[in-house]
């Protein structure tokens, strides 16, 4: 079957879906799914039964899985103290989250491990967002002692901390080691693109290489919410794909036969998902990029579709709640957008028959941008509530630009490490691109009618 | 000798053409006057002039609302126009704290 790896995951979707709506039982659903199995078992030489059941029992999976994610255990601090506490506590356990600034608070999530009130400590386990009021540098696993209050706040418990000297170091606990790898490179390139460039472009080059959003100005990121190209400030597939080629071009110039050389480019991309932050967006592109050169490896057709699902697959299997994220969502519609209308929208209108080059080329820039537009909208409108006729244009126009600064920020790293006196020009070009992109940005911002509060 | 790709060629080329775009740029800044002006006023992009801000400009800087914007334009009126950035601390409701916050999303020609 073509779409294999397609059909179980969208069958995992659904018994997801269907374990947060209806609320099932759980012994109920996990006694159906070992039923389903055995019947797939017993059925399995039977072509046309197999798959009936099979499916059954993929979806039964994804229900079980989800319920069993949904269930928290009893040491759980959303199940000790369900509606916060109102008095001061002390909450222990280490950051799982790099610290976002965000107005005028920090913002990070914390894995509890103990708690203290009254003079009384508990042990604890889940997760917490943490707000801590002021600048606070806070980086993945550092063991922490914050003092604050512990408050219900979305149906999240979160944690306030009212000035950042209640943030107490305690030490440092063990993450793996390409996350901890990972944090050492990413500081080192955060200081090559700062050294290099004023804070303001270098502060657009940190967030498209390196997923790192908080130098950027939130005007800009405002104004860009506006013409619907916020998204270039995420690390996508593009970027894997330029870490790819890479390492791989690297490995070719030293020789390196062709196996090995995909063998030691898979954990580069592995620690560079980890340098930017591991969202959703990018475990996406990475997953897709190890799937293609492992079809690479193999020697078989890599298929965009099924890489995709296993992507999704991937993240899903790590945390189900995913599926409601916006993150989640937006990444993988406007990806199959892109994958599904784009070339049936090009075979429509024989784009390939035009035979003036750069008229072709303008015409696949603009259904290519109209595909991830079309594709997103509903998704847009529904959780920002703004409508942005502007967007496909502005793609256009400032998607070229964008593609031209990541390849520079990361010629920018590479060229400081092999010939550091090229790293000044490159800067150069790259804060001149930075430039140039907020100068669009800015007109098309402020076209009249270039978006629409819903 | 390694041979090259189509693709890994078009890498070197444009490393060469980056190198040699952001070389002209670095001359053009240190030569030409005109060339450093228009990269001083690059840096800006993106910011707000406190000088010709109205008021729903000066209402997009996260942490200054209606209120606080037109006390802005009413300095402004009074005072004449403002010399730095720094002169914001003298409007009212405006501390050291809250303009360390948007320091960097404002700036005076």
């Amino acid at each position: 079957m073509k779409y294999s790896v397609v059909i179980i995951t969208i069958l995992f979707i659904l018994g997801i879906l269907a374990a947060r709506s209806i609320h099932f039982p759980f012994p109920v659903v996990f006694l159906l799914s070992w039923v389903f199995g055995a019947l797939s078992a017993v059925t399995l030489k039977r072509e046309k039964i197999f798959p009936l059941f099979l499916a059954l029992f993929i979806f039964a999976v994804g229900a079980v899985y989800a319920g069993n994610f949904q269930c928290l255990s009893k040491s759980h601090i959303a199940i000790q103290f369900p509606y916060g506490i109102k008095e001061l506590c002390v909450l222990e356990g280490y950051s799982v989250s790099q610290a976002q600034p965000v107005n005028n608070r920090v913002v990070f999530r914390l894995k509890t491990e103990a708690i203290e009130m009254a003079g009384l400590r508990r042990l604890c386990s889940g997760e917490v967002l943490v707000l801590v009021k002021g600048a606070r540098e806070i980086k993945v696993g550092r063991r922490l002692r914050l003092t604050g209050e512990l408050v219900k706040r979305n149906d999240e418990l979160v944690m306030k901390v009212a000035f950042p000297s209640r943030v107490q170091e305690i030490g440092k606990t063990r993450i793996f080691f390409m996350q901890a790898a990972a944090g050492r490179i990413k500081e080192d390139c955060e200081r090559i693109i700062f050294e290099h460039m004023p804070p303001g472009a270098a502060g657009i080059v940190d967030a498209m290489v390196l997923g790192e959003k908080k130098h950027v100005s939130p005007l800009i990121y405002r104004s860009m919410m506006k013409t619907g190209t916020v998204h270039i400030l995420v690390v996508s597939g593009f970027n894997a794909g330029i870490v790819a080629f890479t390492v791989m071009l690297l490995l070719k110039v030293l020789r390196v036969p062709k196996t090995p050389r995909i063998l030691l480019t898979v954990p580069i991309l592995i620690v560079y998902c980890f340098m930017t932050g591991a969202s959703a967006p990018v475990v996406r592109a990475t997953v897709m990029a190890v799937f293609m050169l492992t079809a690479l490896l193999f020697q078989r057709e890599p298929d965009i579709f099924n890489a995709l699902a296993a992507a999704g697959l991937g993240i899903l299997l790590f945390d189900p709640n995913q599926l409601f994220e916006i993150s989640f969502q937006l990444s993988f519609v406007s990806v199959i957008a892109l994958a599904y209308i784009y070339p049936r929208l090009r075979s429509a209108l024989s784009l390939t028959k035009i035979k003036n080059g750069f008229a072709r080329m303008l015409a696949e820039a603009f259904m290519t941008s109209f595909s991830a537009w079309a594709g997103t909208l509903g998704l847009i409108a529904y959780y920002f509530k703004t409508f942005s006729p502007v967007t496909v244009f502005a793609n256009i126009v400032i998607v070229p630009i964008a593609s031209f600064i990541t390849l520079c920020g990361f010629s920018l790293l590479a060229i400081n490490y092999v010939f550091p006196p090229w790293a000044s020009p490159v800067a150069s070009s790259c804060e001149w691109a930075v430039n140039l992109l907020l100068y669009i940005n800015s007109v098309l911002v402020r076209i009249p009618g270039s978006s629409f509060s819903l | 000798m390694v041979s090259f790709t189509p693709q890994e060629r078009q890498v070197i080329m444009f490393l060469a053409v980056v190198v040699l775009i952001g070389t002209g740029i670095n001359f053009a800044v240190k030569r030409f006057p005109a060339a450093e002006a228009v990269s001083c006023s690059a840096r800006n992009l993106g910011k707000i002039e406190l000088n010709e801000a109205d008021k729903d400009a000066l209402m997009s800087i996260p942490g200054i609302g209606e209120k606080l914007a037109l006390r802005i334009l009413s300095y402004r009126a009074q005072e004449g126009k403002f010399i730095e950035a720094g002169d914001l601390k003298k409007v009212k409701g405006i501390g050291a704290g809250k303009f360390a916050r948007i320091r960097d999303m404002v700036y005076v020609k």
